[in-house]
């Protein structure tokens, strides 16, 4: 039977590609384009200064073609993270685990972004990224002070990775592409 | 009917109107998924041509487009992305927001798998995308761009450079080695960006150009980078003062190894820079003048005309040089390319000497047959400058512009010709018999009725100072037989001033008004009864006051009074014209008339309304002839003074203007030229003091009220005897370009008198003599 199934998805793969458009915000030096360089290239560049603006880039995994925005997060750009994240099929919000005084601004533009009408619905992905720094926040303790449990309306995940370390990117990705087909669900954290 | 036809057959232009409001809200196709590349390029097309045509965006509509936009980087279409970069540029101009780009445009400059081109695009939008905080970043990347291996990027950064050298030229001032490296770079574009890079950033440092001009010279190889290095080199030039100097001297050798070099451009940017210098002797620009000799035979047109413009402008100051050219130019008169052949002939016609003037109009005549009309206005105003110039030839130009009034032609050309003809008789006394007589020829077979009425005027005023007046009388009176009503009119009242000048002829002209009388216009019966009366007075008064006496009448008086007699509303008492003339008198004897239309007193005491009154080009030459006129015409004296010869012709000239009686010791009349940036004051004196001799005359002149006036030079005459006259000049400056100060000038006449046959080392006593102030006015600008 996998066997089948197997080549089932391959056959799909022949004929379907899927799209899939992805918006990664958060405050500066959260680790965002070292995310996406992770994504693309399975391995960090240790060179990245601050993104001015936003980065494209585009990923193929699997039979997924994946376009990620990445999104400066000085506070000047801040407040066009919602123009990025219209229409897009997941939200991914990075914030720096290992810096814990800057997690109530982290949370309060969280908040913020995802109470815009215009992205009701849209599935969002929290990502507590640096956990190979000592003293990060755990997933549960995220869930917790990002207040995530309020959130409703849409799906919505935490996980806890390593964007330099390349730890639960696997897990990410596959989130992803099962959520990020716009399946409406309930609000499962986890 | 016809016209809305033609509308439908014509196919309209892809993108002729269409609406801004309605591209807007297509943009949003840009969001579309997966992107529709070829609709986004038409819809990325539409929006810049809305742009260029004019329309604006307000800062909301600039971020929508922009953030809409945004989303096509994600397509790596060469088209589109080139289209995105343009319309980032031009979005820059409406909102901040482009900076947003800047990380992509970054990375799109250092990625390794674009071909050059996006690269050197990318870097040439960066810097309209980016803000000041960035270049920091940008730096390092720029740097590494301009020694790029590939030319497009590295133009590209230098050009940014260039740019960015507003906004922070000290990051660009550490690029010295960068710059090195590029300025010996085996392309010639960067070459030449290089170089320009590098003036700019010591461009306020002369030592320091001509430095790089030197450095330069050999190791050039780019036609491009030469003609840049030859702008500099004359910026160097002109800036020394010591024509000598060793640097001046080898920046001229440059110049010169440029006549020979082997890329046209190079040469003729040496010639027109060598030509355009006004300190060089006609002996160092013989050089440059063969050059473009070598250019006249060329087969591309680009270089012939290059090649005649530059001549031309030389012409004016070494007309004898030039006319080393004159059978190559003489070649391009029939050239095909008619901007070519213009220039051609009115080069030679500046280069003309007394002695091939007639050879050259009759070489002229010949191919005038070939020309467009505007071509031949052209060749009739080179022909008027070169009679002003050369009085005594006004023969041979009299005859061959009556055969231009002979030819059929435009409106246009005719009049040129008519007042050149006008403008010779007045400026050369000689000349008027015989340009009269042409006059008279012309308006025998003439269809424009304003022409005619300009001649009919004209004739009125100088036909009776002719030998036999009568010998005009006749063309005026078939005028009156033959043509329209406003042309008959016309030539009533040019009869009418032949008989109040020539008392003897007042017998026959009676007898032709008669006949008038029965004429089936009521203008035309009007105008013959008035002026019948008036004769037969055989009052001289009042001939003088009605016919001879023109009234002036200020139209905008007029006007400003009409419109205030219709505000007051007062409408018992009938609006008084009176007032009006009394008041533009007053006004005309303050501006010595210049610049105020003549009208004939019968316009203004009958109906005005259906004659044209014809613009009157010779205005007050009666009043003119009161004032003792000047020995020649004004125009000759300033052309024989080399420092004014050289400006050319002057916008306007006024009237003369007496500053003195007629009849003082020293009588002195004022002409004033008045040109782009000058006025030049002509003072013709006089000495009317026997056994007296006057020296080292001049005039100084003090800026009373005329603000924007400043001192530049002053001419003097050097001698004069008794009973003869000369001129002295003054010329200002006006300080503001484009300005027309106007004011009062107080002038005192210095010079020194010594007995007339005293020895010529006699110095004679200064003395200094008061002249009446002389007011420049707006009027004479115009």
């Amino acid at each position: 039977m996998d066997l089948i199934n197997r080549f089932l998805d391959w056959f799909k793969s022949l004929f379907w590609t899927q799209e899939m458009e992805l918006t990664l915000v958060g405050l500066q030096n959260a680790g965002k384009t070292t995310l996406v360089n992770t994504i693309s290239y399975g391995k960090m560049d240790e060179d990245t200064i601050p993104t001015v603006g936003f980065n494209m880039r585009k990923v193929s995994k699997g039979n997924v073609n994946i376009k990620l925005w990445d999104i400066g997060g000085q506070p000047k750009f801040r407040n066009m993270w919602e123009r990025y994240c219209r229409g897009v099929s997941a939200i991914i919000y990075v914030f720096d685990a290992s810096d814990r005084e800057s997690v109530p601004t982290a949370q309060k533009e969280l908040l913020e972004l995802i109470s815009k009408p215009s992205l009701q619905g849209t599935p969002l992905l929290v990502l507590a990224n640096k956990n190979d720094l000592p003293n990060a926040i755990t997933s549960q303790e995220a869930v917790e002070l990002m207040n995530l449990k309020s959130i409703t309306g849409r799906e919505v995940s935490c996980y806890s990775i390593s964007a330099k370390n390349a730890v639960n990117i696997d897990k990410t990705l596959e989130w992803l592409i099962k959520y990020g087909k716009k399946t409406s669900g309930g609000n499962t954290p986890k | 009917m016809e016209y809305k036809k033609n509308e439908e057959d014509e196919q309209p232009l892809p993108l002729q109107n269409i609406d801004k409001i309605q591209v807007l809200q297509e943009s949003r196709v840009f969001n579309e998924s997966p992107i529709k590349t070829r609709h986004c390029v038409f819809l990325i097309t539409k929006i810049l041509y809305c742009l260029g045509q004019g329309e604006t965006l307000s800062e909301m509509e600039a971020n929508d487009i922009f953030f809409n936009m945004i989303k096509l980087f994600a397509s790596e279409d060469t088209k589109l992305r080139r289209m995105l970069y343009l319309s980032i540029r031009e979005l820059s101009s409406y909102t901040d927001q482009v900076f947003a780009a800047s990380n992509s445009l970054l990375k799109d400059m250092n990625s390794n798998h674009l071909t050059d081109d996006y690269k050197a695009n990318a870097i040439r939008t960066l810097r309209t995308a980016t803000d000041v905080s960035m270049f920091g970043a940008l730096d390092r990347h720029l740097k590494q761009a301009i020694v790029d291996q590939s030319p497009s990027i590295a133009s590209a950064a230098l050009v940014t450079g260039l740019h960015l050298t507003d906004v922070n030229l000290d990051m660009v001032r550490k690029w010295t080695n960068e710059l090195q490296s590029a300025l010996k770079s085996q392309y010639h574009m960067v070459q030449y960006h290089a170089i320009a890079l590098s003036y700019k950033l010591r461009h306020n440092d002369a030592l320091a150009v001509s430095k790089l001009v030197s450095s330069n010279i050999s190791s050039f190889r780019s036609p491009l980078a030469h003609t840049l290095l030859i702008r500099f080199a004359v910026k160097v030039l002109q800036q020394e003062s010591n024509k000598d100097s060793e640097r001046s001297q080898s920046l001229f050798k440059y110049l010169d190894t440029c006549l020979t070099y082997r890329n046209d451009i190079v040469v003729l940017e040496a010639c027109k820079a060598i030509c355009k210098m006004d300190n060089l002797s006609s002996k160092e620009l013989t050089a440059a003048v063969t050059a473009l000799q070598s250019f006249l035979l060329s087969n591309r047109s680009i270089q012939r005309y290059a090649a005649i413009q530059i001549l031309n402008n030389l012409a004016i100051k070494f007309p004898s040089l030039v006319s080393l050219c004159n059978t190559e130019m003489e070649g391009l008169v029939s050239d095909a390319n008619r901007n070519i052949a213009t220039l051609a002939i009115t080069t030679l016609l500046k280069t003309g000497n007394e002695s091939n003037i007639d050879r050259l109009m009759r070489q002229i005549t010949k191919f005038m047959s070939d020309m467009p009309d505007e071509f031949k206005v052209i060749v009739v105003q080179a022909i008027r400058q070169l009679c002003y110039k050369y009085p005594s030839k006004y023969q041979s130009m009299l005859t061959f512009l009556s055969n231009g009034l002979r030819e059929e032609g435009s409106y246009d050309y005719k009049r040129s010709i008519v007042d050149t003809i006008i403008g010779i008789i007045e400026n050369i006394p000689d000349a008027m018999e015989n340009g009269v007589d042409y006059l008279c020829e012309f308006i025998e077979d003439c269809e424009f009725t304003l022409l005619l009425q300009q001649v009919l005027h004209f004739l009125g005023q100088v036909g009776p100072k002719c030998q036999k007046p009568s010998k005009c009388i006749r063309y005026v009176y078939n005028r009156v037989i033959l043509e329209s009503a406003p042309v008959r009119a016309s030539a009533v009242i040019a009869l009418a001033k032949f008989a109040a000048h020539v008392p003897s002829l007042r017998p026959s002209i009676d007898v032709i008004l008669q006949r008038t009388l029965q004429d089936n216009d009521d203008e035309v019966r009007d105008r013959a009864v008035f002026y019948l009366n008036v004769i037969r007075k055989e009052s001289q008064e009042e001939i003088k006051k009605y016919i001879l006496d023109p009234f002036v009448i200020n139209n905008d008086s007029l006007e400003k009074s009409l419109i205030r007699y219709v505000e007051s509303a007062e409408f018992e008492s009938p609006f008084d014209i009176e007032n009006v003339i009394h008041h533009s008198v007053t006004h005309t004897n303050s501006s010595s008339s210049s610049g105020v239309v003549v009208v004939d007193s019968s316009d203004v005491g009958q109906d005005t309304s259906s004659l044209p009154i014809t613009p009157i080009v010779a205005k007050d030459s009666l009043q003119q002839s009161t004032v003792s006129q000047p020995q020649e015409s004004p125009l000759s004296a300033l052309n024989k003074v080399p420092q004014l010869a050289k400006m050319g012709v002057p916008k306007k000239s006024s009237k003369a203007i007496a500053l003195t009686e007629a009849d003082a010791d020293y009588s002195v009349v004022c002409v004033k030229h008045v040109f782009e940036d000058f006025i030049v004051f002509q003072f013709n004196v006089k000495n009317n003091v026997q056994q007296q001799k006057l020296k080292n005359l001049h005039v100084e002149m003090n800026v009373k009220s005329a603000d924007g006036l400043e001192d530049d030079i002053m001419i003097e005459a050097l001698s004069l005897p008794f009973n003869a006259t000369a001129s002295t000049f003054v010329r200002m400056k006006i300080s503001e370009p484009g300005a027309q100060p106007v004011g009062k000038l107080s002038n005192t006449l210095m010079f020194s008198a010594c007995e007339a046959d005293a020895e010529s080392d006699d110095e004679g006593d200064m003395d200094e003599s008061d002249l009446n102030d002389i007011k420049v006015e707006a009027d004479d600008y115009h």
